[in-house]
Parts: C-alpha cells; structure tokens; sequence
C-alpha cells in the first residue's frame, strides 16, 4: 500500500513539476517577446518563416491528402448508415464531424508526429552540441531566437493547415457525393451552408490557435530540458508525442463542454 | 568594470559542489588563465561567466551593454546555419548591425582565418579545424568586450596555433577587452596571463598546487 501511495505521489509530483515547468516556459516566451525590438523582431520573423516552410507548406500535400480521405470516408460511412436519407444529412455530419472535431484534431495530430517530434528532437541535439550555451554567450536570447519563431511558425502553421485540411474535406466529401450518389453541387453547397455555423468554424480556427501554441512549447520544453546524452533525445520525443496528444485532448475536452454541452 | 561575479557557486542536482568561485571583477585589460586538471570545471566556469548556465547561489554582474563571446572546445556553432551566418547571428541580435553590414564583416574575418572558401558549409560539413577558426572568425567580427576562450589552441597544428596566437594578441591590444582563458596546461597563449587554478571545485589565485 505504502509502495502504490508513494508510486502515485511520484506521478502527481512530476506532473505539477511538468505544469510548473510548462507554465514558466509560458510566462518566458511572453517576456521574450515583449523584450523584442525591431531589429531582433527580423531575425525572429526569418527565422519563423523558416519554421512555417516545415511545418506547413512542406506538410500541405500530405495534409490535403488526409482531409480529402476523410471527408470522403465520413460521406461513405453516412451512406452506409443513413442510405437515401444520408443526402439530407450530409452537411450536419461534414460539419460536426470534420470541421467541428476531425479537422483540428487530424491536423495537429499530423503536426505533432510530423514537426513537434523534429523541434523536440532538433532542440536536444542543439542543447549537446553546446550550440544553446554559444547562443546565450554570444547574447542571442534562445526564447527569442529558437523559442518563439517556433512557437509562431507551429502555430500559424496549424492555423494555415486546418483551413486546407476543411477544405480538402469539403472536397472529398462532395467527391463522394457527387460520384457514387450523383449529388447535384448546388444541392451539396447549400446543405453545407445550411449547415455550418460562423461559432463552428471560428471555434474550430481558434482551438486550431490553442492546439499551436501548446504543442509548440511542450515540444520546445521537451527538446530544452535535453541536458547530457543523445539516449535522453528519443526520450524526449516520446514524452513530446504523449504530451501534445494529452494537452490538444484536454483543450477540445475543455472547449466541447464549455461551448455545445 | 565589465563583469563581476559575486561569489558563485554550482551544485548537482543531489546538491553536492561542482564550482565555487569567491569575487573575480573583470575590466578591460584584464586578462586571466584559469588553470586545473580534466574534469576541473574550467569549462562549466566559462560557461558560467558567459551566462550559458545559472549559478546555484551568488550572481554574475554584467554592466550594461557589455558584449560577450565564447570560443568553445567542441561544437558552439548552430548547425542549421551556413559557417557565415553564425558568424553574421550575434553581429545582427547582439550589435545591432544591418545584414549587409554583418555579412561584410563575417566574410573579412572568415577570409582572415582562411576559411573563407567554406563559408556557405553548414559545421557538421567540415572538419572540427575549420569549425574551430570560424569559431574564431566568429570573436574577430564581434571583437566582444568580454572575450571567453576554451582551451584556445586545442586542436591545431603549428601555424593554426600562432595565427591564434596572434589574433589573441590583437584583441587585448591598447586594454580594450577582458580575456579569460581555461587551458589543461597553463598553454601559451601569447599574452602575459594572471593565473587562477581550479582546484577540488574552487576558483583560488595562483598555480594548482
């Protein structure tokens, strides 16, 4: 008993260690960028578009790809289900289904396995490489220099990544439809329109925003706190994966029941 | 004065002592060897100065607008970044300069090291002597107020050795700058030294021993 009291006591401990240490890297990224000028604000933003290349443009094809099969397998499922009457329902489930909670969800699912594992694991080898050290000798504020152009590429990535990922989704739906079930377009378009709400889409946008800015800072947290061996970098990606992936459910969790529950 | 660092000391993280260094002002024209074995601390100290790490207990002072740069004994250099760009980064966020201006100057100095004609490599591209004279192109350009060397003449052959030699010499010429160099050896470096030895993770004035 005592043993499963102190196992317990361990998890609770390293996961308020985790939050503190979470909730003073967010306090540092919001100094770092009030401390900016306008000169360092350049190199930040070259250094954020870098980040926006990675993460999202070189991520648009695979994410085209993921939306438009999604919205064609929720159309094909419907079929299967709803039959005749699916026709009528085809906007409701694109929207609840894909805008409301697949896309986001896909879509950081996607930036977390494709560009939150890199940032986390290219971190780590920066931190051995002493390549950190030289930055904060050198004056090169880190969370100026590493920390927010990721922060902000993630972010706006993700942002720029749902909005494609809705879209191919709306695409491989009406594909379906219109394929398989001889859909009119008009008939498609105005279903989705009768369906879709501006809360829905702003919402789907902002917790797109949420999921960014989480994922960024548990991955850049991660990849950080490498301190002395190459065996701690896998480590930490794994940690990255199972982290991101707890902290985007607990943000969709939180926003579902605040705003349809 | 430059820096002072105010009885500092480091522990492990099971709070046994690593480093305790006692008041230590740099000003310019101050120049420093900091002497000790393998394993002494010289590096972490360095470290320390240069604000890479935070000390346990005790601060480092900085005056403002004091610049500050590091030659390191292995890696140092960002390598998503071309040889050049590393040495343009602390020229554009620390001094300000404009781009044109930075990759001007990045490119006298590489050119001075000789190592010009790899300035567009990425570090892990070239050898850890190349990497090691961009490391010093890096200090020529910036010709920081604080300079920090790490074992500066590790690793080189002979003429390597004195083109160091001389660009050190350079730098502490008319008493612009403060020097602080770790050396396993007590290496000649070129210039007169005032000597400080680690010794059982504490900074002392004098030889070890």
């Amino acid at each position: 008993v005592i043993r499963l009291i102190a196992l317990v006591g361990q998890r609770v401990r390293s996961f308020l260690f985790l939050v503190g240490n979470l909730s003073w890297l967010i306090g540092r990224s919001l100094r770092a960028a009030w401390e900016l000028d306008v000169r360092r604000l350049k190199l930040v933003w070259e250094q954020t578009v870098v980040q926006i290349r990675f993460t999202g443009l070189d991520a648009l094809p695979f994410v085209l790809g993921a939306g438009f099969g999604v919205g064609a397998i929720t159309i094909i499922q419907a079929y299967t289900v709803l039959s005749t009457m699916a026709e009528r329902y085809i906007g409701s489930l694109l929207v609840v289904i894909v805008i409301r909670e697949l896309g986001p969800l896909t879509a950081a699912v996607l930036v977390i396995g494709r560009s939150c594992t890199a940032i986390a694991a290219d971190l780590g080898a920066m931190r051995l490489n002493q390549e950190v050290d030289a930055l904060e000798a050198f004056g090169v504020d880190p969370f100026q220099y590493l920390l927010l152009p990721r922060l902000f590429g993630v972010t706006f990535s993700l942002f720029a990544l749902l909005t494609m990922f809705d879209a191919a989704a709306l695409a491989g739906g009406y594909a379906v439809a219109g394929a398989r079930f001889s859909m009119p377009w008009e008939t498609f378009v105005l279903n989705i329109q009768g369906s879709l709400e501006n809360l829905d889409l702003s919402l789907a946008l902002a917790k797109s925003v949420f999921f960014g800015a989480a994922i960024s800072l548990v991955s850049c947290y991660h990849g950080l706190a490498i301190q002395r061996s190459q065996t701690e970098i896998p480590r930490a990606v794994t940690r990255t994966v199972v982290v991101s992936l707890t902290c985007v459910l607990a943000i969709d969790t939180l926003i579902a029941a605040l705003v349809y529950a | 004065m430059l820096m002072r660092i105010c009885d500092v000391s480091l522990f492990h993280g099971d709070g046994a002592k690593l480093l305790h260094a006692g008041e230590l002002t740099l000003a310019r024209g101050d120049s420093y060897l900091v002497d000790g074995a393998h394993g002494a601390g010289k590096t972490v100290f360095l470290k320390l100065v240069a604000g890479a790490i935070e000390p346990s207990r005790g601060h480092v002072e900085r005056a403002p607008g004091t610049t500050v740069g590091m030659m390191f004994t292995e890696g140092g250099l960002v390598s998503n970044l071309t040889l050049v760009d590393n040495v343009v980064l602390p020229l554009r966020f620390a001094l300000g300069m404009e781009r044109e201006a930075a990759v001007e100057s990045a490119r006298a100095a590489l050119d001075g090291a000789g190592v010009f004609r790899f300035a567009q490599q990425r570090p892990h591209g070239v050898s850890a002597r190349v990497r090691r004279l961009v490391q010093v192109a890096r200090l020529d350009a910036m010709k920081p107020d604080v300079i920090l060397l790490d074992e500066p003449l590790e690793g080189f052959g002979s003429s390597d050795r004195e083109y160091v030699r001389e660009r050190i010499g350079d730098w502490c010429e008319g008493g612009q700058r403060a020097l602080l160099v770790s050396s396993l050896h007590g290496t000649d470096v070129g210039v007169e030294l005032t000597r400080l030895s680690l010794l059982d993770g504490s900074l002392r004035p004098g030889a070890p021993g």
